[in-house]
């Protein structure tokens, strides 16, 4: 199942398993202003640890129950995921079960953040880094610990930007 | 007409909010995401329990809060300035109040729990109560019983209803600019809101007090 469930008596959406709440760009990057502010650079690895895990623990409950078993259409469902969550558009680019690229753009944080902030040369799109990774993670099946991810280019670096993901298994 | 609270959630979850070609979900002059509740309660949980022991717990509460405020402000004031409102909202509207009841009824579309309005005196106080709230049941899943409220974000919405309706005026649809943000919740007249049952702490559910800060 691809698609959301809402409990109006529970006040819950679902999906994977998991709950998805609605929030808009404005919380979503003044939060990540605050993690930044109170925790420094340890806040960056923190977002995407949060993101890589409950992104792996989603889409593996959504390739079982949608019984998805191959490698790419498991990438590209990650991507629809993604873009139907409102993260932005995610273009899955030579990937194999060892790694690859992913490009982002637009990029929901980074439009949020430049909407706000202006451009910036510093990292924004860690959620997007930390989700890719953990959509690796699901798609082969392998611990996480395994999969790294370095983001080449930042969609919030400048106007029409996109946001660039290096995955790699080791 | 009086705020029919299941015709507005119906009504908010048939809108079916999801991705367009670009992969975002431009609504109420915002882009909304159905985000994940768990990837939020680490990334703020992370931040407070940094800072428990420190003597610095108190500010980790004010930066999650705060956060909260921005939402209320951005998100509740879009919503209620958007013409969703205008269509779905606004004609069961009769008084004054029914703007925090209507919006109430929208955030139980949210997926943040069940919210209902216990006590609401008008310019004064507001009491809300929270049934599965998302930070305070994501706390139980992960971390033991908490000696202190976690529903940061909760607290900081409870009070942005209050300073939208009666520091500022959201019923004449005001630009929702930075400075009218510090008019709403930089004001001695800005209310602040404080959980006074937490389910986190082992309560059954969440309550929070939306009163003027002293």
């Amino acid at each position: 199942m691809r698609t959301p469930t809402f409990d109006a008596d529970r006040g819950e959406i679902v999906l994977g398993g998991q709950r998805l709440v609605f929030h808009c760009h404005h919380y979503n990057v003044a939060l990540q202003r605050s993690l930044e502010d109170a925790l420094g650079p340890r806040a960056v690895e923190i977002q995407r640890l949060a993101a890589a895990e409950t992104a792996r623990l989603t889409l593996a409950s959504v390739f079982a129950e949608s019984d998805i078993r191959d490698f790419d259409a498991r990438m590209q469902c990650a991507a629809s995921v993604f873009a139907d969550a409102g993260f932005g558009r995610a273009t899955i680019v030579a990937m194999t079960s060892m790694g690859g690229r992913v490009e982002v753009a637009p990029s929901h944080y980074a439009l949020g953040w430049t909407s706000k902030w202006g451009t910036t040369p510093n990292a924004v799109d860690h959620f997007a880094a930390g989700y890719f990774r953990g959509a690796l993670c699901a798609a082969s099946e392998i611990a996480p610990e395994r999969v790294a991810v370095t983001v080449l280019a930042e969609a919030a670096a400048r106007e029409g930007a996109s946001t660039i993901l290096s995955l790699e298994v080791r | 007409m009086a705020i029919d609270e299941r015709a507005i959630v119906d009504a908010v979850a048939g809108l079916e909010l999801r991705g367009n070609e670009e992969g975002l979900i431009p609504a109420f002059g915002l882009h909304l995401t159905t985000h994940f509740a768990n990837y939020y309660n680490r990334s703020s949980f992370a931040v407070a329990r940094a800072l428990e022991g420190s003597g610095l717990e108190e500010d980790a509460r004010t930066l999650l809060v705060e956060a909260g405020h921005v939402c209320a402000f951005n998100t509740f004031g879009g919503i209620m300035r958007s013409a969703e409102w205008d269509a779905v909202v606004a004609p069961m509207i009769s008084s004054r109040e029914d703007w925090i009841r209507g919006m109430v009824a929208v955030i139980n579309a949210f997926g943040w729990g069940r919210w209902t309005i216990r006590e609401l005196i008008p310019d004064e106080r507001l009491c809300i109560e929270i049934e599965n709230g998302y930070e305070c049941a994501g706390w139980l899943k992960d971390y033991p019983v908490s000696h202190t409220p976690r529903c940061y974000l909760a607290a900081g919405g409870v009070a942005g209803l209050m300073n939208l309706l009666y520091v500022g005026d959201i019923t004449l649809r005001p630009t929702l600019s930075d400075a009218y943000y510090s008019e709403l919740f930089r004001d001695a007249r800005s209310f602040g809101a404080r959980a006074t049952s937490c389910l986190a702490c082992g309560d059954d559910r969440c309550v929070l007090v939306a009163t003027r800060q002293p």
